[in-house]
C-alpha cells in the first residue's frame, strides 16, 4: 500500500489477509500454522472468498509466501466450495416457495 | 404494573457477616443480621418509621431527628437509621413522646418550605408531604414571617431536571447520591447553619459543573427541590412498567413511569441485578428519541436510490422486499444476498433474522455489529476458556482487590457499571490503568490508578506480554491452578515464549513508551494483590492483533489464577445493549445460537429438523467481506436491521461504494440513517418501548424488554421480519416473542432454561440456564473451563500495517463520550446534545503548538484513507503522538478517517489506530460538502397523491 492510497482490490485484500493469520500463527511453527492457517480459512471464509484464493494461488502462485499457499492447497482439498451462481438456485419461485436447499 | 412506589427501607442491606441477632420492634420479635439498622428492621417487618434523610441507596446520616425511636435501657431518642440491631433489644417506634418530637422537628422543616403542595409538581409524590401526614402536623407555630429560604432562583440549566432550592429542606440526600452513588461528588453543602444549601461544584449551575446528569440527586431527593422537568410538565405517573433500557451493554432496568401511553419518567429499578437502582444521562432521560419527529412511520421505497422516497402500505413493502430479494437470487445466485442483525434490538428479534437469512435466503451471509466491536472477543475467549462470554457478574467486582483496566473508558461508556468499580476503588480496592489516554478513571475525585500505562496505540500484545514475562519470570504465577486446570504443557510453551528476554518490560519499552519499572511494578500487583479482575472494552478488540489481545488477557488471568470465583475474571464490557445477545443467538455467519459451527453435521441437522429446510454448511460473509463482494458484483441485495454501518463502520468510502454496488439495500431503522441513503426500501422500526422481548447484557444476564406502548410505526420488528419470511414463503406463525424464546431454548443448549415464565419468576436469568444450571449462571468457570482445560495460547506480538510517516505522524484513536450513544442517531435526538454538540479532536498541547493550532480552530484530519474537518480541543488527556476524536455525529463521519485495517482473525476494524495528519482548515471537506448534498437528495420524501 502506498503513502497516500488505501484502496486495494478484494483479491488483493484476501492475499493481505491470508498472510496476516499467517504471521499471527507463525510462532506455532510451520507445520502446526499451515494447518491452523487451513483450518482458519475453512471455518470462516465463505465460499467466494475460499473460490478466490484458490484461484490466485493457481494463476498467481508467486503472490502467495510458501507457507499460505499450502494452507490454502490443504484448505481446497477439504469440503469443496460450490459454486455460487443461479444455477445452484433452483427451488425458488416467485410465490415464495424455498427449500434453501 | 399499577403505580407504587418501590419500598424504601431507609437504608441499605447490612455487611454480610454470617451473623445474625433477635430483637423486639413494637411487640413484634423478628432475627435479622448483624448491622441492619432499627430503621430497616421495621420497614422490613412492615412498618414504617417517619424519615426525611435516609434512603436505601446511601448509607445513614443521622441528621433530620424525625426517625427517633425509643429503645428500652437505653437513654435518649436515637436515631433509628443510624442505630444498628443488637440482641434482645426491645424498639417502640411510636410513642407519645415520639410523637411530640417528630411534630417539632417538622414543624421546624415546614416553617421554611413554600405551602403550594396543590400547584407543587411532586404532589402526590412528595416524602415531606407524606412525612407531614405520618406524623399528624396539623399547624406551624413559628409562622411564616420570619426569615426563610423561600424565593431563590431556579436553576433550570440542566435540560432534564430543575432545582428549586426554595424547596430544598438541605438532608443532603442528593449530596450523598452523587458522591456513594455515582462517585462523582459533583454536589456540595455550601455555606453553614441556616444559609446552608446544595450546590454543584463551586457555585456554578448544573449544566455548567461537572454533574453528569445521572439523576441519582433527582432519585433520592425527597421534596420536588430536585424533579425531572417531564414531570413538571405532564405530571404524576399512574402505572409503572420495569423494562431494561436500550442504551449500552450494562443493561439497567427501570421503571417505565407512565401516564396512559404517555412515558412520564424513566426510573432506575432497585431489585434490578445489573444497575441496582442507578442509571446514566441516557437510560435516565435520553429517551424522547422514541417520539421524535424525525422517527419515520410509513414504509417507503423507490427505485433508485436517487429518486425520492415514495411512501407505500405495508403490503407492498414487504412484497416488494420478497420479491426484489428472490428476483436477485435467481439472477446472481443463492448466495447473492444476505443481511445484518441488529445489537439494539431483541434477542427474539435477532433470532428471527438470522434465521430469515438461513432458513429463507438459504445461505450464511448474516452478520452483526459486533464484527466491529466484540468479535475479537468470541473468538480470543472461545479459543482460550471455550465460550465466548465475560467470566463474571457485575457484582463481582465488590469482591476484587486488584482492577485492571485495558482499552475501556467504563465512566463514558459504561457509567452505572463505573460506579460500582469506583465505589469499589474508594473502598480500597487498587487499580491498573492500561490506555493511551488518561481517562477518568486514572484521576478522579477520591479515585488514583496505582498505576497509569500509557502506551502507544497498537501495542497492547507486546505490553501484556511484557506483563506476563514479570509473572512468569518473577515466579508469581499460580503454579496448582494451572496444573488442576490448564494444560500444563500448553503452559510450559507459553511460559517459555513469554520468559524471553525480548519479551521484557525493557526489551518492549521502546514499542509502547511505558518506563520497564512501571510495567514491572503493575504486573506484581495484579498477580500478587488478591482477587485480580480484568475488563476491557473496545480499545483491546478494535485492533489488528484484537483477537490476540483477548487470549493475551485470557492467558494472564489463568496464569494468576485469577478465573472461577467471584472477584476475579475476564470481563469484556460490551459496547451496544444487547451485543452479548446478537452474538448469542447465531448472528455470525459461521455460527448458530449458542456458538455453534455452521459445519457442524449435528448442529445443523437440529436445525434443519426443526425449520425444515436443508441448511449451507458453509459459513457466510462478514460485513466488511460483503461490502467487498458488493463491489465485486457478486452480492447484490442486504438486509440491514437496526444498525448504520454507513457511519459505524470503517473507511466509509469502501462501505458507500459497496451500498451503492447493490441492487436492493433494505434499511429498517426508526429513522433515515445514513445507510438509508443507498436503500431501496424503508421499513420503520419501533423503539424499546413499543415491544416485548429480552436483552442480553454483558454479564450474560437475559432480561424481559416489555411493551409499555404501542408502536408508533404500527408493528414490532419482530413482526415485520415475520411479515417478510412469510412472504418469502416461510410458514412463521409467532403470536408473541415468548414462542420465539421457546425456540431459541429448543434449539440452544445454553439457553434451556430460560423462558419468559422462569424471567417473570427470576427477574433474570445469566446463561447457561439449563437443567445443569437452572438459575443460571453468575460465574463461569467455577469447577472447569467450558472446553475442559484451560488453553494458553502463544500471542507473538505482531506491529500492525498501519504505519506513521512524514505524512502521516499521528496517530489517531477514536471512542465515545457519555452523553452519546454510538452513531448517535438516538442520543444526537434529544438534549444530550447540550453535553457534546459536535465531535472534537483531542489534541496534545504540543502537536497543536508546533501546528499553531488553538482550542476551538477548525482543523482538516486526513489519513491515507480520507479526510473531514472538526474543531480540535486542546487537552493532556491524550499523549503527544496521539489524538482522539468520537464518532457520534454524521457531519464529522469520523470513519472516512479509519481503514481497512483490521483484526486478523474476525476482520474486526483496527479503529483504534489510523495514521494521520492534523492542519488548520477553512472549512468543510469536499467530501463533507458532497455527502451533505447526497444526503438531503437522499431523504426526500415525496408528497402523498391525493386520494381520488
Amino acid at each position: 500500500m502506498s503513502e497516500d492510497s488505501h484502496a486495494m482490490s478484494t483479491t488483493d485484500r484476501l492475499v493481505y489477509m491470508a498472510h496476516q493469520i499467517a504471521r499471527n500463527m507463525a510462532m506455532m511453527g510451520e507445520e502446526k500454522a499451515t494447518e491452523a492457517l487451513a483450518e482458519h480459512l475453512t471455518r470462516f471464509w465463505d465460499p467466494r472468498m475460499k473460490a478466490q484464493i484458490v484461484a490466485m494461488a493457481k494463476e498467481q502462485p508467486e503472490r502467495l509466501s510458501p507457507m499460505v499457499a499450502a494452507a490454502v492447497a490443504r484448505m481446497a482439498q477439504g469440503r469443496p466450495a460450490p459454486d455460487v451462481d443461479a444455477a445452484q438456485f433452483n427451488a425458488v419461485d416467485e410465490a415464495g416457495h424455498c427449500d434453501a436447499g | 404494573m399499577s403505580f407504587s412506589r418501590e419500598t424504601d427501607h431507609g437504608t441499605p442491606p447490612a455487611l454480610a457477616t454470617g451473623k445474625s441477632v433477635t430483637l423486639t420492634i413494637d411487640g413484634q420479635s423478628v432475627t435479622l443480621p448483624e448491622g441492619t439498622s432499627i430503621m430497616r428492621a421495621a420497614s422490613l417487618l412492615g412498618g414504617s418509621i417517619p424519615k426525611l434523610c435516609a434512603t436505601d441507596s446511601v448509607e445513614s446520616f443521622g441528621s433530620c431527628r424525625l426517625c427517633l425511636v425509643e429503645v428500652e435501657g437505653r437513654n435518649g431518642y436515637p436515631a433509628s437509621c443510624t442505630t444498628p440491631v443488637a440482641e434482645g433489644m426491645v424498639v417502640r417506634t411510636q410513642t407519645d413522646r415520639l410523637k411530640q418530637l417528630r411534630r417539632g422537628v417538622m414543624e421546624l422543616y415546614i416553617s421554611d418550605h413554600p405551602l403550594d403542595c396543590l400547584t407543587c409538581g411532586a404532589n402526590g409524590d412528595c416524602e415531606l408531604q407524606d412525612q407531614a401526614g405520618a406524623v399528624g402536623l396539623r399547624d406551624v407555630r413559628y409562622g411564616y414571617d420570619g426569615a426563610t429560604n423561600m424565593g431563590q432562583a431556579k436553576d433550570q440549566s440542566n435540560p432534564y431536571f430543575d432545582f428549586d432550592p426554595s424547596k430544598c429542606i438541605v438532608c443532603s440526600r442528593c449530596v450523598r447520591a452523587c458522591e456513594e452513588v455515582q462517585g462523582t461528588f459533583a454536589l456540595t453543602i455550601e455555606s453553614k447553619g441556616f444559609e446552608s444549601k446544595v450546590s454543584p461544584s463551586q457555585g456554578e449551575d448544573f449544566l455548567g459543573s461537572e454533574c453528569v446528569s445521572c439523576g441519582a440527586c433527582v432519585q433520592a431527593c425527597p421534596t420536588a427541590s430536585l424533579i425531572e422537568k417531564k414531570v413538571v410538565e405532564t405530571g404524576t405517573p399512574d402505572r409503572a412498567v420495569v423494562t431494561t433500557c436500550a442504551y449500552c451493554g450494562v443493561g439497567c432496568t427501570f421503571r417505565a413511569e407512565m401516564r396512559g401511553e404517555e412515558l412520564v419518567r424513566m426510573v432506575p429499578w432497585k431489585d434490578g441485578k445489573a444497575n441496582r437502582g442507578h442509571s446514566c444521562v441516557k437510560g435516565r432521560f435520553a429517551w424522547g428519541y422514541a417520539q421524535h419527529q424525525d422517527r419515520i412511520l410509513n414504509p417507503m421505497i423507490r427505485a433508485s436510490v436517487s429518486e425520492p422516497w415514495r411512501e407505500v402500505s405495508w403490503d407492498e413493502a414487504i412484497a416488494h422486499t420478497a420479491s426484489e430479494f428472490r428476483r436477485i437470487q435467481r439472477r446472481y445466485g443463492t448466495r447473492s444476498i444476505g443481511g445484518i442483525t441488529s445489537s439494539r434490538c431483541t434477542n427474539e428479534e435477532t433470532f428471527l433474522v438470522q434465521k430469515l437469512i438461513r432458513q429463507g435466503f438459504g445461505n450464511n451471509n448474516v452478520d452483526t455489529c459486533a464484527r466491529v466491536c466484540h468479535s475479537p472477543t468470541g473468538y480470543g475467549l472461545s479459543q482460550t476458556f471455550g465460550t465466548s462470554a465475560g467470566t463474571q457478574d457485575f457484582d463481582s467486582v465488590m469482591q476484587a482487590d486488584v482492577i485492571l483496566v485495558i482499552g475501556a473508558n467504563p465512566t463514558d461508556g459504561h457509567p452505572v457499571f463505573a460506579s460500582r468499580m469506583k465505589k469499589r476503588l474508594r473502598q480500597g480496592a487498587k487499580l491498573i490503568v492500561i490506555d493511551p489516554r488518561r481517562t477518568d478513571l486514572v484521576q478522579s475525585p477520591h479515585i488514583a490508578a496505582e498505576h497509569h500505562l500509557p502506551l502507544r496505540p497498537g501495542t497492547n500484545v507486546a505490553m501484556l506480554t511484557a506483563i506476563a514475562h514479570v509473572v512468569v519470570t518473577e515466579k508469581l504465577y499460580d503454579e496448582a491452578f494451572i496444573r488442576e486446570r490448564c494444560d500444563w504443557d500448553e503452559f510450559q510453551d507459553w511460559a517459555e515464549f513469554v520468559s524471553e528476554p525480548a519479551r521484557s518490560p525493557e526489551a518492549i519499552e521502546p514499542l509502547t513508551g511505558v518506563k520497564a519499572q512501571d510495567v514491572r511494578a503493575a504486573a506484581r500487583l495484579y498477580a500478587t494483590g488478591g482477587n485480580g479482575a480484568i475488563y476491557y472494552g473496545l480499545g483491546v478488540t478494535e485492533h489488528s492483533q484484537g483477537s490476540s489481545t483477548v487470549m493475551a488477557i485470557a492467558n494472564l488471568a489463568m496464569a494468576t489464577g485469577n478465573v472461577g470465583r467471584e472477584g476475579v475474571g475476564v470481563n469484556p464490557l460490551r459496547g451496544q445493549n444487547n451485543v452479548q445477545g446478537a452474538c448469542d443467538m447465531g448472528s455470525f455467519p459461521h455460527e448458530f445460537s449458542g456458538y455453534r459451527h455452521v459445519s457442524d453435521d449435528v448442529t445443523r441437522g437440529l436445525f434443519e429438523r426443526t425449520w425444515g429446510v436443508a441448511l449451507d454448511a458453509e459459513p457466510g460473509l462478514r460485513i466488511p467481506n460483503m461490502l467487498d463482494a458488493a463491489t465485486d458484483g457478486t452480492f447484490k441485495g442486504l438486509f440491514v436491521q437496526g444498525e448504520d454501518i454507513l457511519q459505524s463502520d470503517p473507511n466509509t468510502h469502501h462501505v458507500a461504494a459497496g451500498l451503492a454496488a447493490m441492487e436492493c439495500v433494505v434499511v429498517q431503522d426508526l429513522f433515515l440513517n445514513e445507510t438509508a441513503n443507498y436503500a431501496h426500501i424503508f421499513l420503520p422500526g419501533s423503539t424499546f418501548l413499543e415491544k416485548d422481548g429480552t436483552f442480553t447484557n454483558a454479564e450474560r444476564r437475559i432480561q424481559r424488554v416489555r411493551k409499555v406502548m404501542a408502536p408508533l410505526n404500527g408493528y414490532a420488528d419482530w413482526e415485520i421480519v415475520q411479515l417478510v419470511a412469510q412472504a418469502m414463503g416461510l410458514d412463521w406463525h409467532y403470536s408473541h416473542p415468548s414462542q420465539i424464546m421457546d425456540e431459541i431454548a429448543a434449539l440452544t443448549p445454553t439457553f434451556a432454561g430460560v423462558h419468559y415464565d422462569r424471567l417473570e419468576a427470576e427477574g433474570s436469568l445469566q446463561w447457561p440456564a439449563n437443567d445443569a444450571a437452572p438459575d443460571g449462571t453468575p460465574t463461569m468457570h467455577i469447577d472447569g473451563f467450558v472446553r475442559g482445560k484451560g488453553k494458553f495460547v502463544v500471542t507473538d506480538y505482531v506491529p500492525t500495517d498501519e504505519k506513521t510517516g512524514p505524512r502521516f505522524p499521528l496517530l489517531l484513536t477514536t471512542g465515545r463520550i457519555l452523553s452519546h450513544y454510538n452513531v448517535g442517531a438516538q442520543t444526537r435526538r434529544t438534549a444530550n446534545t447540550a453535553w457534546h454538540p459536535e465531535d472534537r479532536l483531542e489534541m496534545h498541547p504540543s502537536d497543536a503548538d508546533n501546528r499553531g493550532l488553538k482550542d476551538g480552530d477548525w482543523v482538516t484530519l486526513r489519513s491515507r484513507a480520507g479526510e473531514t474537518t472538526l474543531r480540535v480541543l486542546v487537552t493532556e488527556r491524550v499523549a503527544p503522538g496521539v489524538v482522539y476524536t468520537t464518532f457520534h455525529h454524521p457531519e464529522t463521519q469520523a470513519n472516512v478517517i479509519t481503514t481497512d485495517y483490521s483484526d486478523w482473525a474476525t476482520n474486526c476494524p483496527e479503529y483504534k489506530v489510523t495514521a494521520v495528519q492534523v492542519m488548520a482548515s477553512n472549512g468543510p471537506s469536499d467530501w463533507q460538502q458532497d455527502y451533505a448534498q447526497q444526503a438531503r437528495n437522499s431523504r426526500r420524501i415525496a408528497p402523498l397523491e391525493a386520494a381520488e
